[in-house]
């Protein structure tokens, strides 16, 4: 169990966080576009 | 705390970035923006804002603080915690999102029950919000005052003023945006001090196994087994559908969206319960014994981190609040508008909007105040969270999967939930032991049969959500 907690858990989190930003890049483009008028894609 | 500049730096840096997003996701033309972002959420936002509501500092500071005296017993207890969000996932947060037309999860009530349990469900909505976000608002004043130094007053004006100013200007899709990014800062941060800690503590993997076992095996023996089942339940149902949740549901762009948001987030919360639970188990191969178990991650974050990504830490912790504390003041916004305001009169979209916006500043005005001059209002409030369950859950649940429902079986259902829970537990004072949730959710299965046997009243037409 220890094992799993300390190796392949803290990883898990940590791509969660990185695809996180790449995606709220994509997000913040949408909420923008969609202000301003521009067509979604 | 010792905070050095470099720390206090990456603390204001976090801050102007925040203030940078509130900028750009900025403004709300209607009041269906403001409050379902035109259910256009895609799934990884739903998730990663759902799982930066759902880690709180109570979910972080807190399991590490659990892991450092009884090792992995509270992770064990709040698996079921997990499970519960998987299952709202796979059967109700698509069935809600089936309601395009609603705002909140009162109108989904109105559209089942009619208008009286819409406004009984905003009741304890906002109640239960104001009173989540004062408590946030504490946490996170406390925090920054530890950091910063300055006075309580100002450092809780600076994080609930933040939050606010975030939910005022953009509604729930800022709201998702800015928790999209606190949920990045703190799933690579408190992983990667995990990383840290391990490599620099003397102890092997083996050794931190054992610990692990020691530690919850003391755990285990200081709880009597219906202690344990008691958190559990509480781990459980607490906080099934909460409105901030809900509202999640409702914001996604599709039910598949909705399903697969909450799945996620159920699988996460387990994977960060581990990071933030071994934390505490590990901090015993760092720190002395003496350290105060509430403080295990911060002092281990001190003692391992260099200045600067120390304070990386300190702003992680701060956007764990702030995330949760974002989340249901924008719900109790939307609840107040939706279930009470539009239950008593029917104002145009821009006044609408008007409303909801001077209804956030107000909320967090009422918030600041409590959490600095008058906590009896807090606890008043969190009364509310005590009945959410015996009061929601099931006349929400079966209003999602009956066609024919009747309106005396969702009042009566709240009013014998809640008045039996809070007998229960603050009357009698929780006689043998048995969990007020499951006395309260018998009585509000009681009363909804109650209403929907002997009522013959059924609601005109279903889909009369104004």
């Amino acid at each position: 169990m220890t094992y799993i907690f300390v190796i392949i858990f803290p990883a898990i989190a940590m791509i969660a966080g990185a695809v996180g930003i790449l995606s709220l890049g994509n997000f913040v483009g949408e909420i923008r576009n969609d202000f301003h008028g521009k067509p979604e894609e | 705390m010792n905070v050095t500049p470099l720390d206090l730096v990456a603390v204001c840096g976090y801050f102007v970035l925040m203030a940078i997003f509130g900028y750009l996701t900025r403004r709300t033309k209607t009041f269906e923006e403001f409050a379902t972002g035109k259910h256009s959420v895609p799934r990884f936002m739903v998730f990663a804002s759902l799982a930066a509501t759902i880690v709180g500092p109570g979910f972080s500071v807190g399991f590490t603080s659990k892991g450092w005296s009884s090792g992995y017993l509270f992770f064990y207890l709040a698996l079921a915690y997990g499970a519960q969000v998987v299952v709202s996932g796979l059967l109700l947060a698509p069935k809600l999102s089936e309601h395009r037309d609603c705002h909140s999860l009162g109108d989904v009530m109105r559209k089942k029950y009619g208008p009286a349990t819409q406004f009984l469900t905003g009741i304890v909505s906002v109640g239960l919000c104001i009173g989540f976000t004062a408590v946030m608002g504490s946490i996170g004043g406390k925090m920054l005052q530890a950091i910063s130094g300055w006075p309580l007053p100002v450092c809780l004006t600076l994080v609930t003023g933040m939050t606010a100013l975030l939910t005022f200007s953009g509604g729930v899709r800022a709201t998702v945006a800015t928790e999209g990014l606190q949920f990045a800062l703190f799933s690579i941060t408190i992983p990667a001090l995990l990383l840290i800690a391990v490599a620099k503590t003397p102890e092997s993997l083996s050794s931190i196994a054992d610990q692990a076992k020691s530690l919850t095996d003391l755990g285990v023996a200081s709880m009597s087994p219906l202690q344990m089942f008691a958190v559990a339940v509480s781990f459980m149902l607490g906080e099934t559908l909460l409105p901030p949740y809900a509202n999640r549901a409702l914001a996604a762009r599709s039910n598949e969206d909705s399903r697969s948001g909450f799945v996620m987030a159920g699988f996460y919360s387990v994977v960060w319960l581990g990071v933030v639970t071994v934390l505490g188990v590990v901090a015993h191969g760092v720190l002395s014994p003496s350290t105060e178990s509430d403080n295990v991650l911060l002092v281990m974050g001190q003692y391992l981190l260099p200045a600067g990504v120390f304070g990386l830490l300190l702003a992680a912790i701060v956007a764990i609040v702030m995330s949760s504390q974002e989340s249901v003041l924008n719900s109790a916004t939307v609840a107040f508008i939706r279930d009470i305001v539009c239950v008593l009169c029917k104002p145009s979209d821009r006044t609408t909007l008007m409303i909801a916006k001077a209804g956030t500043v107000v909320f967090a005005a009422i918030a600041i105040y409590a959490a600095q001059s008058a906590p009896s209002i807090i606890d008043g409030l969190l009364v509310l969270y005590a009945i959410w369950t015996p009061t929601i859950l099931v006349p929400l649940v079966f209003g999602l999967f009956l066609r024919e429902t009747r309106p005396m079986a969702g009042w009566l259902s709240i009013i014998a939930g809640g008045g039996t829970t809070i007998a229960w537990q603050f009357l009698l004072a929780e006689p043998f032991g048995i969990p007020p949730i499951l006395v309260g959710i018998a009585a509000s299965l009681i009363g909804y049969a109650i209403g929907h046997y002997t009522s013959k009243t059924v609601l005109a037409t279903e889909g009369a959500v104004a």
